[in-house]
């Protein structure tokens, strides 16, 4: 116990005191939130908020009606364009052209064609041109139903079939695209945050000559092993917990009930998912730990371990947008996790079963890969590779 | 982080609270709650029962079970007391006015729970419903050709003991309801019929209301059945309006004369033509009397987009051309509007027989329909069976709760000068006109966010209400094609 | 007292059967208390192999390695624990200040509590660092550095202390510092062994030589024993002489 508490606390001190690292390898925690955020923010701003778009409309005198409609959805003349403004929409010069028998032609009740001339190559033109689109269409149909009710019609003929989406989400479900990304960060914050540490107390160790010394003491592999696994993962705890926090916090500066929906994290639920990836960041550095020990060098060690960040990004991902979903993808480390995760996002059940299941088998791996280390430290394979 | 901490922490003790009162009422009152789709609202809501006693004052007694709907708030992390929607009529069935509600108080609906109750009587609280207008006939019959065999049946058909549905018990109901789902303090909108609900609520559980808007005022003081002078006042109102537009006087620049005409003519002799049936595509007969007409044009008083085409309609009938009138009609052919069974039953019962001759030779005295207005309560009334409420029930309501009153102009049912009734009695109170609205203004205005301003303010006095200055003035239209 | 009897170690190519290299090839010696025994031999011979046996981080084909009686193939950890290591390359926890990276190595080796701190005082006293220890080593100078690494290998005061070329890279002042401990230590009857290349060092430090090559035992004595023996006056002569050829003084 001496000497764990020796190896452990050497883990830590090393960790801890090596600010710039630590603060690399927290750093995307303390990023995961701000990108969530700008995320869901350009989100909003695209799916509700309506910013003014003005429009160069030739013939506007002929429709004053029209205008009227169109400023009510924020669609403005450009002459109204405030200066800040200005050469934006001269760029993006979206042009409506009114003809000038407008009037003549709606009370002969005659088609009227307005044209539309704008850059559709342009990305900033396809939301200001959606939306007065639909004004326009919107405008048209009012005017189409009056005049088929002054008609006589009952103008409820107009819309013979109509689908009604209903939504089998729990009614408090939270589940959109944040928590998904929520989800994932939280994973890659598992992979991410003890990477450095993983690779530093391992291929870093051995090449600072250190490690063949530590091997030569009289303590056993499977202690090494777990000290440098424990070091590790804590620091990838820390950052999943970052995230958590970090993103409640800052989910307030953002109005996700724009989009009819909600985050919040309640304290069960944020130590429900701290427990649920612990598992998971210790399996994380297992993997860190074990991919490093092989390397023949601390570059290869980074290049390669590097590579293993892909997997916890890509199987939620994945898994997310699977649509049927085999039963054992449950029983997995990370996609297991995800869904549970998902699931809790959704506001539904949380499948007990599968969180035992996922977590036992999660450490049952761990635990393999500890066990395989240890032996492999003392393989002739790594101790030829020291020097 | 503080502030998280601690609203976390609240969070947590009312979830507790809240599962702990909502089991223990289950086990006492027999409520159930469950997801459920209403109407066109695309994500799940939350659908309930909640059996009360029929009679309150015999609590062992005969029980319904009142339907109601909590539409969840969207962002439920801080505890908001939840505004509940008083509906109309009387007679209008609020779970079932789940889509518009669900739009009008989407703002509301970001952080606060919204309850939809079915007042007893209504919708799926055992309705009092009567199928006195047949179904393809809305065009062929007219108002006056009721039969009192057909009221008679439809009274007799009713289960339970109707005077029981009454105002006062809907609130008990509605105050259980509050308690069943473990909140201490309730908001209350009530609009039209909803406002005299609302008021009842006030003066029976004042301790149970946050605050209080008061959306188009039926206020006690004021009998509701009597709409002979607001509807002329509404009517007027919009033939000043066209006259003061341009293009509508220009259009029609006899307008109030044809609509004396058009009503003298059919007065005269009801029109009788061959047309086809608007939904139907069919050959049917339209006949049209004086009570017909001028009481379709007051439906269409209620309403912005009815009223644009007022001027057009009478111009077009004055013309011989009731096409527009019957495409009018066709708006709402067909659809049940209110549970005409609870309307009558409380209104003959509460409001009725408060009524003297001279208040209604008063209200007679118009330019617009008459005492056309009076007729379905002639008609009806004297079927209904007979109760009357308690002396307190026609007190003014003076509790000193936040209370928001909001009047449109142009209403022709509730006109503004019912809500200065209210905004005399009621201590914390404000009252707002909306210059170019008609009836209930939070319903289709800029009036619903002044209404989530309150909420969180509760100070009726400093609300901005900047936004009903935009409200354009009322225009019409002029040609059956639209205009410009 | 360090024993090694016989050792045998091959490093097998898995892929070309032919390129097998035999390291150590029946190599046996004795490494007595009291005493500093040198291990001399050219690249290659078989020294780091010999070592990392002896340390048990290497299994031997053949033969075995006792430490004060225990067989390190059967209780390495055990066998360890009668070592102090002194590496030839001076690898240090650079985050660590000098005191702490002594402290890790004494717990390791089971200590604690007031002995620990006891030892540590001491160990930092006898090589006259103590106004180092609580620096961080990084930075450290080299004779510095060999200093920590000396208190660390020592500081649960071992029975057997095994140096690897120790004096690789140090000045003429460390190396002093190392060869009156090295002294010392002798005196309070350790035993010692000594692997390195430097004939005047192991000629002037150690009591007792032994010559490896090619894997074997090749001579062993006293360094006037091997001179003489060899028929050389110089150390280094001998050393060529009694390996066979003068391949490692080549390489």
């Amino acid at each position: 116990m001496i000497q764990f508490k020796a190896l452990l606390l050497k883990e830590y001190r090393e960790t801890f005191r090596d600010k710039r690292a630590l603060m690399v390898a927290l750093g995307f925690a303390f990023f995961a939130p701000i990108m969530i955020m700008g995320m869901a923010k350009i989100m909003i701003e695209k799916l509700v908020d309506e910013p003014p778009v003005y429009v160069k409309f030739t013939g506007a005198e002929f429709a004053p009606k029209l205008m009227l409609h169109l400023a009510d959805n924020n669609l403005l003349n450009f002459v109204d364009v405030p200066e800040d403004e200005k050469t934006t929409w001269e760029k993006r010069n979206i042009a409506i052209e009114i003809p000038a028998d407008y009037a003549k032609n709606m009370a002969e009740g005659k088609p009227i064609k307005l044209h539309l001339q704008a850059d559709f190559t342009d990305k900033a033109v396809k939301p200001p041109v959606r939306r007065i689109n639909s004004a326009i269409r919107e405008f048209s149909l009012s005017i189409g139903y009056k005049r088929l009710l002054l008609r006589g019609v009952d103008v409820r003929l107009l819309n013979p079939v109509k689908l009604v989406e209903q939504d089998t989400a729990e009614p408090n479900a939270t589940f959109i695209l944040i928590s998904m990304m929520l989800g994932i960060y939280l994973m890659l914050a598992a992979f991410m945050s003890g990477l450095s540490v993983a690779i530093d107390s391992s291929a870093g160790e051995r090449e600072r000559n250190v490690l063949e010394m530590l091997l030569c003491q009289p303590v056993s592999t499977l202690k090494i092993v777990l000290a440098k696994l424990i070091g590790a993962s804590t620091i990838a705890f820390i950052g999943v917990v970052l995230v958590l926090v970090l993103t409640s916090l800052s989910v307030g500066f953002v109005d996700l009930t724009k989009i009819g929906a909600t985050f919040s994290l309640d304290m069960s639920t944020a130590i429900f998912l701290m427990l649920l990836l612990l598992p998971i960041c210790f399996l994380a550095s297992a993997c860190q730990l074990f991919v490093a020990f092989q390397t023949k060098s601390f570059k290869e060690a980074q290049s390669t371990v590097g590579m293993l960040i892909g997997i916890p990004a890509f199987i939620p991902f994945v898994v997310s947008m699977m649509d049927d979903r085999p039963e054992w993808l449950d029983w997995l480390p990370i996609s297991g996790q995800s869904l549970i995760i998902e699931s809790v996002f959704k506001g539904v059940d949380v499948n007990w079963l599968a969180v035992f299941a996922t977590s036992g088998v999660t450490i049952a791996i761990t635990a393999a890969l500890v066990l395989a280390l240890a032996k492999k430290l003392k393989s002739e394979k790594v101790v030829m590779a020291l020097s | 982080m503080k502030t998280m901490w601690k609203i976390i922490w609240k969070k947590v003790f009312t979830l507790g609270l809240l599962s702990i009162s909502v089991m223990s009422w289950a086990n006492d009152h027999k409520l159930t709650l469950e997801n459920c789709h209403l109407g066109e609202i695309r994500s799940q809501v939350k659908c309930g029962k909640l059996e009360v006693p029929e009679n309150y004052q015999k609590p062992n007694g005969d029980k319904i079970a009142v339907n109601f709907a909590v539409l969840p708030a969207i962002d439920d992390s801080e505890y908001k007391a939840p505004l509940m929607f008083l509906a109309g009529g009387p007679g209008q069935a609020a779970v079932e006015l789940a889509t518009v509600l669900n739009r009008v108080f989407s703002e509301v609906r970001k952080t606060r729970d919204i309850i939809l109750v079915d007042q007893r009587g209504t919708g799926k609280s055992s309705a009092l419903s009567c199928e006195f207008e047949a179904v393809d006939s809305v065009y062929s019959t007219l108002s006056d050709a009721l039969d009192p065999q057909e009221v008679k049946d439809c009274v007799s058909q009713f289960k339970g003991d109707v005077t029981q549905y009454n105002s006062e018990n809907a609130i008990r109901d509605f105050d259980a309801i509050r308690a069943a789902l473990g909140h201490e303090k309730l908001n209350i909108y009530g609009g039209s019929y909803g406002t005299r609900a609302g008021l009842v609520f006030m003066r029976m559980f004042p301790d149970s209301l946050e605050t209080v808007i008061l959306d188009s005022v039926g206020p006690i003081e004021v009998p509701i059945g009597l709409f002979g002078q607001s509807g002329a006042r509404s009517f007027n109102l919009l033939l000043e309006n066209c006259k003061k537009s341009a293009p509508c006087h220009k259009a029609f620049p006899n307008l109030a004369q044809e609509f004396q005409a058009v009503k003298a003519r059919l007065t005269k002799e009801p029109v009788s033509i061959d047309i086809l049936h608007p939904r139907l595509g069919t050959p049917t007969k339209l006949v049209i009397d004086n009570i017909k007409f001028t009481g379709n044009l007051r439906f269409q008083l209620y309403g912005m987009e009815g009223r644009s085409m007022v001027p057009l309609v009478i111009h077009q009938a004055f013309l011989g051309n009731y096409q527009p009138l019957t495409g009018l009609m066709a708006r709402t052919e067909g659809e049940q509007l209110v549970y005409t069974g609870l309307l009558f039953n409380i209104i003959c019962n509460e409001d009725i027989p408060r009524l003297s001759v001279a208040d209604k030779a008063a209200d007679a005295n118009n330019n617009f329909d008459g005492k056309d207005s009076h007729l379905a309560w002639e008609l009806v009334c004297p079927f209904f069976p007979e109760y009357r409420p308690s002396e307190d029930f026609y007190q003014s309501v003076t509790a000193d709760i936040p209370t928001l009153i909001l009047s449109g102009n142009l209403d022709p049912v509730t006109p503004p000068s019912n809500g200065e009734f209210s905004a005399k009695t009621l201590p914390n109170s404000h009252h707002i006109i909306v210059e170019n609205a008609s009836h209930t203004v939070a319903m289709s205005t800029c009036a619903s966010d002044i209404v989530n301003e309150f909420l969180t303010s509760k100070d009726p006095k400093a609300l901005d209400e900047s936004c009903l200055k935009d409200i354009p003035q009322e225009s019409f239209m002029t040609s059956v094609n639209g205009i410009q | 007292m360090i024993e090694v009897n016989n050792l045998h170690k091959s490093f097998i190519d898995k892929k070309d059967k032919k390129n097998t290299v035999k390291a150590l090839d029946g190599l046996s010696f004795t490494a007595k208390d009291g005493e500093i025994t040198g291990i001399l031999g050219p690249n290659g011979a078989g020294k780091t192999t010999c070592l990392r046996t002896l340390y048990g981080l290497l299994a031997a084909d053949e033969g075995h390695v006792i430490i004060d009686g225990i067989n390190v193939a059967e209780d390495p950890l055990a066998a360890r624990a009668k070592l102090g290591i002194f590496p030839d390359k001076f690898g240090l926890y650079e985050r660590l200040t000098a005191y702490e990276q002594i402290d890790y190595f004494a717990s390791i080796h089971g200590m604690s509590g007031a002995s620990k701190k006891q030892a540590i005082a001491q160990v930092l006293k006898d090589l006259d660092m103590e106004d180092l220890a609580h620096r961080k080593t990084v930075g450290f100078s080299q004779g510095q550095r060999m200093k920590v690494t000396l208190a660390q290998s020592l500081v649960h005061q071992p029975q057997n202390f095994v140096l690897d070329e120790p004096t690789r890279g140090l000045d003429v002042m460390s190396t002093r510092v190392l060869r009156n401990h090295l002294a010392k230590f002798k005196a309070k009857g350790h035993c010692i062994l000594f692997s390195s290349h430097v004939m005047q060092e192991v000629a002037a430090l150690c009591d007792r030589v032994i010559i490896v090559a090619n894997g074997k035992l090749a001579a062993q004595g006293t360094p006037q024993e091997l001179c003489d023996l060899a028929g050389e006056e110089h150390l280094e002569d001998a050393f060529v002489k009694l390996i066979g050829s003068d391949e490692g003084v080549a390489a």
